[in-house]
């Protein structure tokens, strides 16, 4: 009956309720830009094989690339100070445990690596 | 009055706050991610778990005992799959979605690291300009993800991006550090930028979109989702299918 189900089962596209929904929550056109700090790029990302891993990680890759370069540009306009310090040390998402461990990994594979040359 | 939409309008600042929750029976990979989620959110208010699986619609009151303006819902279904509710709160829109291909901060192929707090850039993929239903979700995804200006736990500098991508119907998730080389003068050179993947990874497979907070009439039904019990079931019947071969 699964089978059936999703046979049956229509595609619903309410074009004046998406429109709806987002007039009700969209932010209007005079936040500035600090405020969200979002960037939609001009090209569309395409990936050519979604199984491929490396062709699909590029892909976002260079999406994520694109956007951060246009942020950086927008961010030097505005005169927002937005480079890290060297000396600036504050806590970080991963631990210096965990990223001890991530070095020790990237080691590892190195080492691997030189072996098998 | 006037005069004060006037002064609202020119002066809006994003004040959202998330509220991230989970149903009860959520496993220790979803809640890894659910952890991730909250570290890489610093505007987010937590609850404990939800003991209701049927009446979604208490999260908006939860939400707005919090002051959350927008909610996140990990709901996990026979110990394997994960659904993901985003909502703006009480009145949507909301969205459910097929969580996959999940890879948690853990891991430790993703060498990235990134400031505890520091605010993102957001990156979308042109294509969710395109159609209706992905202008909703990239304004839903906007809301939640961007972090407030003046929120108290913000460090200042910018260090990471969170991307969304359209590929495949689905939307993919992924989060990099932003690196700047210096220079011999220890000046940070933007030419030279490259990123490193911190994580966490996800891919969301929208289900439906609902004009209400958790409910309500639905705005979009996906027709390219085949849930995981139908696949399950299919591939089941696929294997069956040999054996019975192999008797004959």
């Amino acid at each position: 009956s699964g089978l059936m189900d999703q046979e049956e089962r229509e595609a619903i596209y309410n074009v004046d309720g998406l429109h709806e929904g987002l007039e009700q929550i969209g932010w209007d056109e005079s936040v500035i830009w600090e405020e969200g700090r979002i960037i939609t790029n001009e090209t569309p990302t395409q990936v050519s094989d979604i199984n491929d891993d490396l062709s699909r990680e590029l892909a976002f890759y260079n999406q994520a690339l694109t956007s951060a370069r246009e942020a950086c540009n927008l961010f030097t306009k505005a005169k927002v100070p937005f480079r890290r310090p060297d000396d600036y040390y504050a806590e970080m998402v991963k631990s210096d445990q965990h990223m001890g461990k991530v070095r020790e990994r990237l080691l590892v594979q190195q080492k691997q690596i030189e072996e098998s040359e | 009055d006037r005069g004060t939409s006037i002064v609202e309008k020119t002066t809006f600042r994003n004040k959202e706050k998330v509220l991230i929750l989970a149903t009860r029976g959520i496993t220790h990979r979803y809640r890894h991610l659910m952890g991730d989620l909250k570290q890489i959110l610093p505007h987010h208010k937590s609850e404990p778990k939800l003991d209701t699986k049927d009446d979604r619609g208490v999260v908006n009151e939860v939400a707005e005992l919090q002051n959350c303006t927008s909610a996140v819902l990990f709901e996990v279904r026979k110990h394997t799959d994960l659904y993901m509710w985003l909502a703006k709160t009480p009145a949507g829109p909301s969205v459910k979605f097929h969580v996959v291909n999940i890879h948690t901060m853990a891991e430790l192929k993703l060498s990235g690291n990134h400031l505890l707090g520091s605010r993102p850039v957001l990156s979308f993929d042109a294509t969710f300009d395109k159609q209706p239903h992905l202008q909703v979700l990239k304004e839903l995804l906007s809301q939640i993800f961007a972090t407030p200006k003046t929120h108290r736990k913000v460090k200042p500098f910018f260090d990471h991006v969170f991307s969304f991508s359209v590929a495949d119907t689905r939307i993919w998730f992924r989060n990099y550090q932003v690196v700047l080389p210096s220079d011999k003068a220890g000046k940070q050179q933007l030419d030279g930028m490259t990123l490193v993947e911190v994580g966490p990874r996800m891919c969301l497979n929208p289900i439906r979109i609902f004009a209400g907070g958790f409910g309500g009439a639905v705005l979009y039904d996906n027709p390219h989702y085949v849930s995981p019990n139908q696949i399950r079931s299919d591939e089941k019947r696929e294997a069956g299918k040999e054996y019975k071969q192999k008797v004959r």
